[in-house]
C-alpha cells in the first residue's frame, strides 16, 4: 500500500486541498531522466506507488526532527547538535522532493494525500533529558538505523544511475540521522540516574512495538511483486533484513549502553 | 548491481557502522506472538519505511507539541 492507501484524509469539500501534498512542480524542477526501462505495467505502477509513499513519508518526517529542536534546547544539549537537527529538517523535505522526482520520471503524478500527522510527544511526565532521550532512541537508534540498512540494500540493487544517485544522497543523510541518536545516547545516558534508566528501558517496549508494527511483514501480507532495480523492495527480504538489524545491531548496541533492549523486544513482540 | 545477498550484507554493515561500528553478540531471534501486534500488522501492510514516525507516547498519550 502506498501513500494514497495510507492516508487518513478527512472527506469532502475544499478542505481536501490543504490535506494534499503536491510536489509536481518541485519534481519537474529536478528533471530526473531515467533510461528506457523494461518494466511491466504492474512493476511500474508498484514503483510509482512506492516512491509516492516515500515522498509523503520523507516530507512529513521533517516535522519529527523539527519537534526535536525545542526538546534539545530544554535538555541543554549542545547548540551544535541543535543546528545539526535543524539541517535534518531540510534534508527530509529534500528527500521528499527527490522521491517526487522519481515518481515524475516513472510517469506518475507527484501528488498524494497527507496522512494523519501524529504529534511528536513532549513527554511532560519526564525531565527534559529523559524526554529527549526517549524520542531520540525511537527516531534515530531504532527507525533511522533500520532505514540505513534498507537504503544501502536498495542502493546496491538499484539499476538506473539517477535512482542510485538519489538513494546515495538520501542514504548519506539517513546515516547521519542514525548516528545522531547513537552519539546522543553515548553522551547523555551517563548523566541519568538508575530510575531514569529503568524508565527508558520501559519506554523501549512501545518504541520497539511501533518499530515491529512498521517493518514486520508476515508472509501472507508480502507484496506479490518486487522490482529492486527501480526501488520496489522484496518485502520478505526487507523484513528479514529488518529483523537482523534489530537483533544484531540495535539490541546489542543499546545493551552496550546499559539499556535492557532484549527484554523490551521480548515484551513488545509478545504482549 | 549487486546480488540480493551481497546487498543485504552491505545494508547490515551500513547499519552497524551507523550504530558505532562494533559487532556484538546478537540477541535471540524475534518471534511475534502478540495477537494485537499481528492484527496491527495486518492493518499496516507494506508501507514505505524510511522517514521516522512520531515516537510513541509513554506511558499514555500526554501533551504534545
Amino acid at each position: 500500500m502506498g501513500a494514497t492507501g495510507a492516508a487518513g484524509v478527512p472527506g469532502g469539500g475544499a478542505d481536501d486541498v490543504s490535506h494534499m501534498l503536491d510536489l509536481r512542480r518541485e519534481a519537474r524542477a529536478l528533471a530526473i531522466v531515467l533510461p528506457e526501462l523494461s518494466l511491466s505495467d504492474e512493476a511500474r505502477a508498484a514503483a510509482v506507488d512506492e516512491w509516492l509513499g516515500r515522498m509523503v513519508n520523507e516530507h512529513v518526517s521533517a516535522r519529527v526532527f523539527a519537534a526535536l529542536i525545542p526538546q534539545l534546547m530544554r535538555a541543554g544539549v549542545d547548540a551544535s547538535e541543535q543546528a545539526v537537527v535543524a539541517d535534518m529538517v531540510g534534508q527530509e523535505l529534500r528527500h521528499g522532493r527527490l522521491c517526487a522526482a522519481v515518481v515524475d520520471a516513472l510517469g506518475g503524478d507527484a501528488r498524494a494525500p497527507l496522512p494523519e500527522l501524529v504529534d511528536v510527544p513532549t513527554h511532560d511526565d519526564a525531565t527534559p533529558l529523559e524526554a529527549v532521550l526517549r524520542n531520540v532512541l525511537s527516531i534515530s537508534c531504532l527507525n533511522e538505523t533500520v532505514a540505513v540498512a534498507l537504503l544501502e540494500t536498495g542502493r546496491e540493487l538499484a539499476g538506473p544511475p539517477p535512482i542510485r544517485r538519489i538513494l546515495t544522497e538520501i542514504l548519506r543523510d539517513e546515516v547521519n540521522h542514525a548516528k545522531l541518536g547513537w552519539r546522543l545516547v553515548e553522551r547523555l545516558l551517563p548523566r541519568v540516574d538508575a530510575a531514569t534508566r529503568a524508565r527508558l528501558d520501559a519506554y523501549l517496549v512501545p518504541a520497539f512495538r511501533q518499530l515491529l508494527e512498521r517493518h514486520y511483514v508476515p508472509d501472507h501480507l508480502a507484496r506479490p511483486i518486487s522490482a529492486p532495480e527501480v526501488g520496489v523492495d522484496d518485502t520478505r527480504a526487507s523484513c528479514a533484513l529488518f529483523l537482523d538489524v534489530v537483533t544484531t545491531v540495535i539490541v546489542p548496541g543499546l545493551e552496550a549502553h546499559g539499556l535492557d533492549a532484549r527484554a523490551a523486544v521480548a515484551i513488545a513482540s509478545a504482549a | 548491481m549487486s546480488t540480493p545477498e551481497h546487498a543485504r550484507k552491505r545494508g547490515l554493515r551500513a547499519a552497524l557502522a551507523a550504530a558505532g561500528g562494533r559487532a556484538r553478540e546478537a540477541a535471540p531471534p524475534i518471534v511475534i506472538t502478540s495477537l494485537t501486534l499481528l492484527a496491527a500488522l495486518a492493518a499496516s501492510g507494506c508501507l514505505p519505511k524510511w522517514g521516522p514516525p512520531a515516537p510513541p507516547a509513554f506511558p499514555e498519550a500526554g501533551r504534545t507539541t
